[in-house]
């Protein structure tokens, strides 16, 4: 940021446009400082992992009339219909860089803008505080672009009002209720900040106590006056909306846009008080002439400019390096991986999450992700496992208010997989309810229309679909292919649905062993259904069962035994009650001698199990034969 | 800066042709020469054929024909009322010509002359479409629950009121004001908003679970459990008096198909019907609509107040706890009314009127009409709730000889939700003939021989407004007049005020059917609880 004077001379126009351009041209140091900005963003941040993430905090979006209307129609709907709408192109990575980076600027822009009456110095590193907010937002994947804009636009409102060069009390005034009426329409609760910023401007001000307290007032006064009594809006929304406290924001946001508004308030107040003590001692003499001590500033500026660059980068580098959650990001790109059938970057993703932080819906995915590359059978215990990580959680969870919708999608997707097109239909809705319109929800309830051969419902939701901003070419070409032919008799995916969808009604809630059995009574090969349901076994360690459904395991193209079959069958064969002799060659070489390994180490270790767990562990993790003893949860931390 | 009003008066002219151009009046449409066929239009929503009331907002539509200019023509006795030329197939008819149109028009017909032109050039005069303008008007505002095809879980609800002469529709009550709780099942008295019910589930934050109660303007909410029936009010129906709101305390479940169609399905395990006397806060019942035997359900009054129409089915499982109940596809509701002097409170004989052996049906939702003559009632394969059956289809019963049939104005698809107009000549229904998936409000004339009219859908601002429109219309209730009180006004009461209890602490030991009859008064009339 630039070194600047007091602005309450009266220069000449010459002088007042040399002024502005000192004030606005455009640095070296900002410029690298966004550069930076976006390329972390771009390249670390990632925000195709936010905009996939099964969050009711990533706001739903459509180009639809009737969307747009109901935006317009209540305060904050504006900036709100903005933030859905650019949250969408969290799509396209450079995008997504692009919008934070600009909110980034354009926040800091406008602290700067505030602050620039007060000159440059350590003050100027202020304004790059709510960068710095916005940099750890984005690295803790919180998504709050909506609560975002609004600060934006109360304080490029704040700003405009400090730096307009109105005299007067009056038109002051004039100028505040005008810009906080406005603001309020737009951006709702922010313009509570917008009053704050103002009030604080004038209050610190010497002889403009009255102004600020009026504003601050004011402020308080006519979210209520304008929403709650004229315009009806809900009590809880008058002054929350688009400020952190609103009931359906990231409650992880708080915290982070508390700072963001202190950051504001004290970049105000600050230059204020510093502008004061300037123009008490540091006032230009009359002629334009520059102090004695002006003089020697550039001197000084040098090693300022230099010692502000490298504090600066060090906290940069601190936020960028300390508080990027990578965890977190290896969830979200699990699921991110998923969703798009990617399914060996899924892996590798999961692979990556400590254990510590590996939970149910990420064990889905790996689940899933094995099962679709052929390996589940043979790498399924090499992750950490747990019964409930095979169909996330019973569907009794439906029945609570409490389900998180991304379990619920989860678990449409498995029932999807599954070809049990009714819970996916269902479970699909219950993630909308919570969701809203997500382009994959939208596919999903349509695609199980049409498996259904109900193409009209179909229509509506691909309409719906075509008109999202991102995906809508996807709802439109399924709209295309739905005119040459209504049941899509063609699409081998529908023809795989409707070939393995129950034909049998029933109305309770099956266990997920009936549900798998019914699956497979109507198409004995759904492969997926059959590999789920021996894995169901094994996470059960129900090895009567599991043996005895391994008599399918030809139908399915398999000649040998998968890896976790044969460990399996060597634990069925110690655990039985009798004796069971094993077909010869059923169980490899190396997978018997690494029982028999297995079975050594623990029994030098019988007199301390935890030991011999903890030694097996290394070696023996990824086997049948561990998670059998040891059951889920036993890994190694 | 003395340029300054030509810059502007440039500015005004530019929008004022580009507002001109856009709506196709760069030139006047020639169609004397135009090509004519003698199919109509392919529009959406297709209102051919339908008979509307001379009191409804312009029936604005789409035209689905390839073209690069539509011209619609509306004419009445061979005359053109008003005409639209429009550069895209949306058709906004203008709302004063349409007013004036059918104020004339009443019992007449109206011709829509479609002529497209081609994007080779040249117009096509599609065969006109035609509608019927009935001599009755409609009650003004429909009343309806707004909300996406729930099943366990809810998110964004709200009950609207639309105003049908023109686009206008207001929120009553959005479930995001009173945290995010279930709102259901808004019933008027006599087509009026001076006393109605609507009620509330908890949500993300608890107000509470029970009755509101609007009774000229003022909002109270009332908790109608009691010692006698541990759920609150469902169902309800006002006495014409206004003195007495009949309501069914129902235990239901919902169930999800694995195979059907329709996944959602709800079922009562028991339920049973009570009476709310609204001026003394106190809720009453009788053996006869209570019996613990029998599944009681969707109460009706008789449009002279006599009578209280409801279906019945026995009650055919032991476990009353478990989902769904042995049998439950076997369960057909019959109809039932019973006598009721709401003078003295004593209550009559209980009579079958129509019996589920006899239909081999199940009967929902009967509707007398506000003159008596009708009822209105739904049939379908089994159970008590007909907007998730795809064998919904609306019936009318002539109360004078029994007789009944079912509505032609009923689909291949679900019908459900009906209610009538003030004057009886009118209803509105939720039907999901479109689409299977979404119910959206249709109204059909019901003229005074009791024959129905063919249906059309509530118009919206733009004919293309419910193909990708992913809410559904729940109870379309028709009301002559406004709300008095809705949106924030209310939802501040619903969050603030106290409950009103009808009866003794809910969490007191429940007793059933035996204390139930033991609080019954002997002459068989109303019960007396403290």
């Amino acid at each position: 940021m630039r070194d600047v004077r007091p602005q309450n001379a009266s220069p000449g126009r010459a002088r007042a446009w040399a002024l502005l351009w000192r004030d606005y041209r455009l640095p070296a140091t900002p410029l690298l400082f966004f550069a930076a900005f976006f390329i972390y963003a771009w390249l670390r941040v990632d925000t195709r992992l936010v905009y996939f993430c099964p969050t009711q905090y990533f706001p739903e979006f459509t180009w639809d009339r009737r969307f747009l209307e109901e935006h317009l129609a209540r305060p904050g709907g504006p900036v709100e219909w903005a933030g859905a709408l650019l949250s969408q192109f969290y799509f396209y990575r450079w995008a997504g860089a692009l919008i934070l980076t600009g909110a980034a600027a354009l926040l800091s822009l406008t602290l700067w803008g505030m602050m620039a009456s007060a000159g440059g110095g350590w003050l100027a590193l202020l304004a790059y505080g709510p960068a710095l907010a916005v940099l750890l937002l984005a690295a803790r994947h919180i998504h709050c672009l909506s609560l975002v804009l609004g600060l934006l636009a109360a304080a490029a409102a704040g700003c405009a009002y400090v730096r307009a060069p109105l005299r007067g009390t009056w038109r002051r005034l004039a100028a505040f209720v005008v810009l906080s009426v406005l603001l309020y329409y737009l951006a709702a609760g922010a313009a509570l900040v917008f009053a704050a910023l103002c009030g604080l401007a004038e209050l610190v001000k010497p002889g403009r106590r009255l102004p600020g307290v009026l504003y601050l007032a004011w402020g308080g006064a006519m979210p209520f006056l304008a929403g709650g009594l004229l315009l009806g809006v809900y009590a809880g929304d008058v002054s929350a909306r688009l400020l952190p406290f609103q009931h359906d924001a990231d409650p992880r946001a708080l915290p982070l846009m508390l700072a963001l508004y202190a950051v504001f308030v004290a970049g105000v107040v600050l230059s204020r008080l510093k502008s004061a003590r300037l123009s008490g001692t540091d006032r230009p003499a009359p002629d334009g002439a520059e102090p004695a001590e002006e003089a020697a500033r550039p001197r000084r500026a040098g090693l300022r400019r230099a010692a502000v660059s490298v504090g600066m980068l060090s906290v940069v580098v601190c936020v960028a390096v300390f508080a990027f959650d990578r965890d977190g990001e290896m969830l979200l790109r699990v699921e991110f991986c998923a969703r798009q059938g990617r399914w060996e970057e899924a892996l590798e993703a999961a692979r990556q999450v400590p254990v510590a932080r590996y939970d149910l819906l990420a064990g889905s995915d790996v689940n899933r992700a094995l099962f679709h590359t052929g390996r589940l059978a043979d790498e399924m215990f090499t992750f950490p496992q747990h019964s409930d990580a095979l169909v996330t959680t019973a569907l009794a969870l439906m029945s609570t208010r409490s389900a998180s919708p991304w379990a619920v999608l989860k678990l449409s997707d498995i029932m999807h997989d599954l070809g049990h097109v009714n819970d996916a239909e269902h479970l699909a809705q219950e993630a909308y309810e919570q969701l809203g319109r997500r382009p994959w929800i939208l596919e999903r309830l349509a695609v199980m229309r049409l498996a259904k051969r109900q193409t009209e419902g179909a229509r509506v939701l691909f309409r719906a679909l075509s008109r999202d901003a991102i995906f809508g070419g996807v709802g439109a070409a399924w709209l295309r292919r739905l005119d040459a032919d209504p049941l899509l008799a063609g699409n081998e995916e529908l023809r795989r649905l409707r070939a393995s969808m129950l034909v049998e009604d029933e109305a309770g809630a099956p266990s997920v062993e009936e549900m798998l059995q019914e699956l497979l009574a109507r198409n004995g090969r759904n492969r997926m259904a059959f590999e789920y349901l021996m894995a169901y076994y094994l996470l059960n360690r129900r090895l009567e069962q599991f043996a005895a459904n391994l008599r399918r395991l030809p139908e399915f193209g398999r000649t040998s035994l998968p890896r976790h079959y044969q460990e399996a069958l060597l634990v069925y064969r110690e655990s039985a009650d009798r004796p069971i002799a094993l077909l010869e060659g059923a169980v490899s070489e190396q997978t018997a001698r690494c029982f028999d390994e297995f079975a050594a180490l623990l029994a030098d270790h019988a007199d301390d199990p935890e030991a011999g767990r903890r030694a097996a562990w290394p070696d023996y993790g990824g086997t049948y034969f561990y998670y059998y003893l040891f059951g889920p949860g036993s890994e190694v931390r | 800066m003395r340029r300054r009003p030509v810059y502007v008066a440039l500015v005004v002219l530019v929008g004022a042709a580009a507002v001109l151009w856009s709506r196709g009046w760069s030139r006047p449409p020639d169609l004397d020469g135009a090509l004519v066929l003698e199919v109509p239009p392919r529009t959406r929503p297709d209102y051919a054929g339908a008979t509307i009331p001379p009191n409804i907002a312009p029936l604005n539509f789409r035209v689905e024909e390839p073209g690069v200019r539509y011209c619609v023509a509306a004419l009445l006795a061979g005359r053109e009322c008003l005409r639209v030329v429009s550069k895209g197939p949306e058709i906004a008819i203008p709302a004063e010509p349409w007013r004036r149109m059918l104020a004339e028009g009443r019992g007449e017909r109206i011709l829509f002359s479609v002529c497209v032109e081609t994007p080779r050039g040249g117009w096509r005069r599609y065969a006109p479409i035609e509608l019927t303008v009935a001599p009755e008007e409609t009650d003004r505002y429909l009343v309806y629950r707004l909300m996406n095809a729930a099943y366990n879980l809810w998110g964004g609800m709200s009950i609207c009121e639309r105003d049908l002469q023109s686009y206008k529709e207001r929120v009553i009550l959005d479930n995001r004001s009173v945290g995010d709780g279930c709102v259901n099942c808004h019933t008027f008295l006599n087509n009026g908003t001076g006393r109605m019910v609507m009620h509330l589930r908890p949500g993300r934050v608890d107000y509470g679970n029970g009755m509101v109660f609007v009774d000229d303007g003022e909002v109270k909410k009332v908790d109608t459990r009691t010692r006698f029936n541990r759920w609150g009010a469902a169902y309800a129906s006002w006495h014409p008096s206004g003195r007495v709101l009949a309501f069914s305390v129902n235990k239901g479940r919902q169930l999800f198909h694995s195979a059907r169609v329709e996944v959602r399905d709800v079922f009562d395990l028991e339920s049973d019907l009570a009476l709310f006397l609204a001026d003394e806060y106190r809720v009453t019942s009788t053996a006869a609509i209570s019996d613990p035997d029998v599944l009681e359900t969707y109460p009706a009054w008789s449009a002279d107040g006599r009578h209280l129409y409801f279906c019945s089915a026995p009650i055919t499982w032991a476990d009353r706890e478990t989902a769904p109940p042995d049998g439950f596809r076997q369960t057909r509701y019959g109809l039932m009314r019973i006598g009721y002097d709401a003078a003295t409170g004593r209550w009559g004989e209980l009579e079958t009127v129509l019996s589920a052996q006899e239909t081999g049906l199940s009967i929902g939702q009967p509707r007398p009409s506000p003159d008596g003559r009708f009822l209105l009632f739904c049939m379908y394969d089994y159970g008590p709730f007909p907007i998730h059956q795809i064998s919904s289809d609306l019936y009318l019963m002539d109360l004078e000889t029994g007789g009944y049939r079912r509505l032609e104005c009923s689909s291949d698809r679900t019908e459900a939700w009906h209610s009538w107009s003030s004057n009886g000549r009118w209803i509105a229904f939720a039907s999901k003939r479109d689409d299977g998936l979404f119910g959206r409000p249709y109204f059909s004339y019901i003229d005074p021989a009791g024959r129905e009219h063919r249906p059309f859908v509530m118009p919206q601002r733009w004919g293309g407004f419910y193909e990708a429109h992913l809410k559904t219309y729940n109870m379309p209730e028709l009301v002559a007049e406004p709300m008095p009180v809705a949106g924030e006004e209310l939802a501040a009461v619903l969050r603030s005020a106290d409950w009103i209890s009808c009866g003794l602490p809910v969490t007191s030991p429940t007793p059933r059917a035996a204390s139930r009859r033991d609080n019954e008064s002997p002459e068989g009339g109303a019960p007396n609880y403290p």
